[in-house]
């Protein structure tokens, strides 16, 4: 009997564990990828500003980079529940994105498209359609931000 | 009653105040539509500040219907207004009120907005030396004081309106031309334009350019803030 009840409890215990574990993990993943991909998007950024020492090489190595975290199937990484968890720290993802699945979707595959394209447009070495292409790709970010992204977390 | 016909609003305050329109209609445009880029926000910022610095220094030493001392909204004034028996020129004891109001927000608007970032490519100029705590949170004070200031905007144009259709007043000339007919007793209670004008202006042009400078130049911040060097590998070391 006692032993049942201990077993019971340790059962439970690591039941909660194992349903704690996946959303923690996809968040913590999540805000790794998007911390990469702003890293590498402030390198890109430093480099167009300061056209003197623009080294396109670093242009391309950043772009590819973003491309690959783009293309690496973050989607998984947004599962029911994980708007609420605390991964490094807690998600500033808004409830909203569970809510309208056909806008978050469209905003992500956005991101992903400009991440290509950009890409693309880096390895070409054509430094106007680089700024221009920047930019739309930045502007991905920033309507996915404005519409599922917490400004400030308390 | 008799109408004389006076300069209401100087030039540097009809500048200040169409610029005004001018700068913030660029900085909504440049984060809320993608019709122009980002990046022009942080110089719509710069200029907004400007103005806004250059307005509180004209309020002190600019002339007569500039000044705060002459419009300022005390509760006499205001009593006096709905009673019909206000007569002054310049701002009316509200309008004075939306003044100051709208003029708050904006140094508000200034205050978070360069400490605020969007975590992507838009950087207030003093974010870096925040901490990230402190920067979101200007963050999202910065959109919520953008909606307050929208609301006065709004009331602000319908107020002129009003004026327009119903009290038969048009305020939006006088903005333009500067010039304005009002009754002569009320010219009366104007107080002189006083001396040196262009120096006053100088003056004023100065404080403003200085302070923005120290605002949003990061030469002008190595003066007070020194940061200690970042260990970067060079690129030319790391090989991997």
């Amino acid at each position: 009997m006692k032993i049942q009840t201990i077993l019971c409890a340790f059962l439970m215990l690591q039941g909660a564990a194992a349903s704690a574990g996946p959303i923690e993990d996809q968040i913590k993943f999540r805000q790794s990828a998007y911390s990469f991909i702003g890293w590498n998007t402030n390198k890109i950024k430093t480099q167009l500003d300061n056209p003197d020492t623009l080294s396109k090489e670093e242009i391309v190595a950043a772009a590819n980079a973003i491309a690959a975290a783009a293309n690496s199937g973050l989607g998984a990484l947004y599962g029911p529940g994980t708007d609420k968890g605390e991964g490094w720290k807690k998600s500033r993802l808004k409830s909203e994105f569970f809510e309208k699945p056909e806008e978050a979707k469209k905003a992500a595959l956005q991101f992903n498209l400009e991440a290509n394209e950009f890409a693309k447009v880096a390895a070409t070495g054509d430094v106007g359609q680089i700024k221009a292409k920047f930019g739309k790709l930045t502007q991905s970010c920033k309507s996915c931000h404005d519409s599922f992204r917490e400004k400030d977390v308390k | 009653m008799q109408d004389t016909t006076i300069k209401v609003w100087d030039l540097p305050l009809r500048l200040f105040h169409w610029l005004l329109v001018i700068t913030v209609t660029i900085s909504y445009l440049s984060v809320k539509t993608d019709w122009l880029d980002v990046d022009i926000h942080w110089y719509a910022g710069l200029s907004i500040t400007f103005l806004v610095l250059f307005r509180l220094s004209w309020g002190i030493v600019g002339t007569h219907t500039a000044r705060f001392t002459q419009f300022f909204p005390t509760p006499r004034k205001l009593l006096n207004y709905f009673k019909s028996s206000w007569q002054g020129v310049g701002h009316t004891p509200t309008g004075a009120l939306s003044v100051i109001a709208l003029l708050l927000l904006l140094a508000g608007m200034v205050a978070t907005g360069v400490i605020a970032s969007d975590d992507i490519t838009l950087q207030g100029p003093l974010a870096k030396y925040a901490d990230e705590a402190l920067s979101d949170q200007m963050s999202e004070l910065h959109s919520l004081l953008f909606n307050v200031l929208l609301g006065l905007i709004v009331l602000h144009v319908l107020a002129i309106v009003f004026y327009g259709l119903f009290k038969k007043d048009n305020l939006l000339k006088p903005m333009i031309s500067g010039k304005k007919s009002v009754p002569l007793a009320a010219s009366l209670t104007l107080p002189p334009i006083g001396k040196r004008l262009g120096w006053r202006l100088l003056f004023s042009v100065i404080t403003a350019g200085a302070l923005t400078w120290l605002l949003f130049s990061p030469q002008a911040h190595t003066f007070f803030y020194q940061p200690p060097p970042a260990p970067v590998v060079p690129a030319s070391q790391h090989a991997w």
